[in-house]
């Protein structure tokens, strides 16, 4: 083999290990700088991530709206945020309770008729908003 | 020579006996098979016309519906209605099957159809198709409404209240004679029956009123039934 094709065969492989070193380093420091993103936005998350776990969204689970109640009382299943001061308001009652946890129960007396059932919550938190939910059920069996 | 002849003739005779019997209880057979398979042919439709009915009277249950509304216009048999969702529907009344009942004031009194005119509350039960539902029975109902707000402004003199209700839109709320007002108390969460001076600015209330039928008032201006008062005091208690 002529001495210049070596000369330019090592020159070759030498660029490449350069190039290569390069791009590893490179890739090295973008890793890092990911690294210190994700460590920063996982440090400022959970502040909120523990308010909002304290937070239960209103929820109705029965009677569905527009139910047809065959007795003359309904039993109100739903979810809302614990320690909640919750008023339950119809056009026959208005019932106050307190919810030591997320679930709660409430026997409502019907009228005859439609009966508009509002449910509304007020967290014991003052920075948690008010929720309120409205339904419709008849009680026609008379 | 005869006794050969004799056996073939015997073989034959026993052949064709065999099989006429054979063929007599093949027909007899394929006889019985046709009459089961015409009997189950039957049974089968039957059944089929038994599920078509099971399922069309499902579909009927399951089309049943609830629907309560405004009527907007009476043509016929046909009652346009204005419901909750602010959605047009049709009723149809079969005038000897749909049952008319009036509810108001609680007490269920049997009506007929010339009693329902425009703008009255009903309910309405029967198979919903689209938009159209055949009336099994129809309620003349009063609709009640739930409204909540904060008070902004007491008029002492004229017996109203000025609240913020939860749209950020402003109500008169109007104090009548039969209103009910109850306070809740804060530590125990029992209610107790008050008057319409204790009520205070920045209390928030939960009124309860009924829409009346040709009702002259302003839209944002009602008359309560039932008002429930949360103090002031239970928002800055900590």
């Amino acid at each position: 083999m002529k001495k210049e094709t070596i000369i330019a065969v090592i020159l070759g492989i030498g660029f490449g290990l350069i190039v290569a070193i390069f791009m590893v380093i490179r890739t090295g420091t973008q890793n890092t700088k990911n690294t210190k993103t994700i460590a920063n936005s996982i440090s400022s998350a959970p502040t909120k991530q523990i308010n909002q776990s304290l937070v239960t969204n209103l929820e109705i689970t029965s009677p569905k709206d527009n139910e047809l109640i065959k007795d003359k009382a309904v039993s109100i299943n739903g979810k809302a945020t614990k320690n909640s001061m919750i008023i339950i308001q119809s056009s026959v009652k208005d019932i106050i309770i307190k919810n030591k946890e997320i679930n709660f129960k409430v026997d409502m007396p019907l009228s005859l008729g439609e009966n508009v059932i509002q449910v509304s919550v007020y967290p014991d938190d003052k920075n948690v908003p008010f929720q309120k939910k409205q339904l419709q059920v008849y009680y026609l069996a008379e | 020579m005869k006794k050969t002849l004799f056996i073939n003739i015997l073989i034959l005779s026993l052949f064709l006996l065999s099989y006429r019997v054979i063929a007599q209880s093949e027909e007899a057979a394929s006889a019985a098979d046709a009459s089961s398979s015409a009997t189950t042919q039957v049974d089968d439709t039957v059944k089929a016309f038994r599920e078509r009915t099971e399922k069309a009277l499902e579909a009927e249950r399951s089309n049943q519906q609830v629907l309560a509304g405004n009527v907007k216009s009476i043509k016929d048999n046909k009652i346009t209605l204005i419901a909750r969702d602010n959605e047009e529907y049709t009723i149809t009344i079969e005038k000897d099957l749909t049952l008319i009942y009036s509810l108001i004031n609680g007490v269920k009194k049997e009506k007929e159809f010339d009693d329902i005119v425009k703008d009255d509350y009903i309910v309405v039960t029967g198979p919903m198709i689209d938009k159209n539902v055949n009336a099994n029975s129809i309620y003349l109902e009063e609709q009640y409404i739930l409204q909540s707000g904060k008070v902004t402004d007491i008029n002492r003199e004229d017996f109203y209240l000025n609240i913020l209700n939860v749209d950020k839109e402003n109500d008169l709320v109007d104090i009548e004679i039969y209103t009910k007002i109850y306070l809740i108390n804060i530590k125990t969460l029992e209610s107790e029956r008050i008057g319409f001076s204790k009520i205070k600015v920045g209390d928030t209330i939960h009124i309860v009123y009924k829409k009346s039928i040709g009702d002259k008032k302003e839209e944002q201006r009602y008359s309560a039934t039932r008002i429930l008062v949360i103090p002031q005091e239970y928002f800055v208690k900590k």
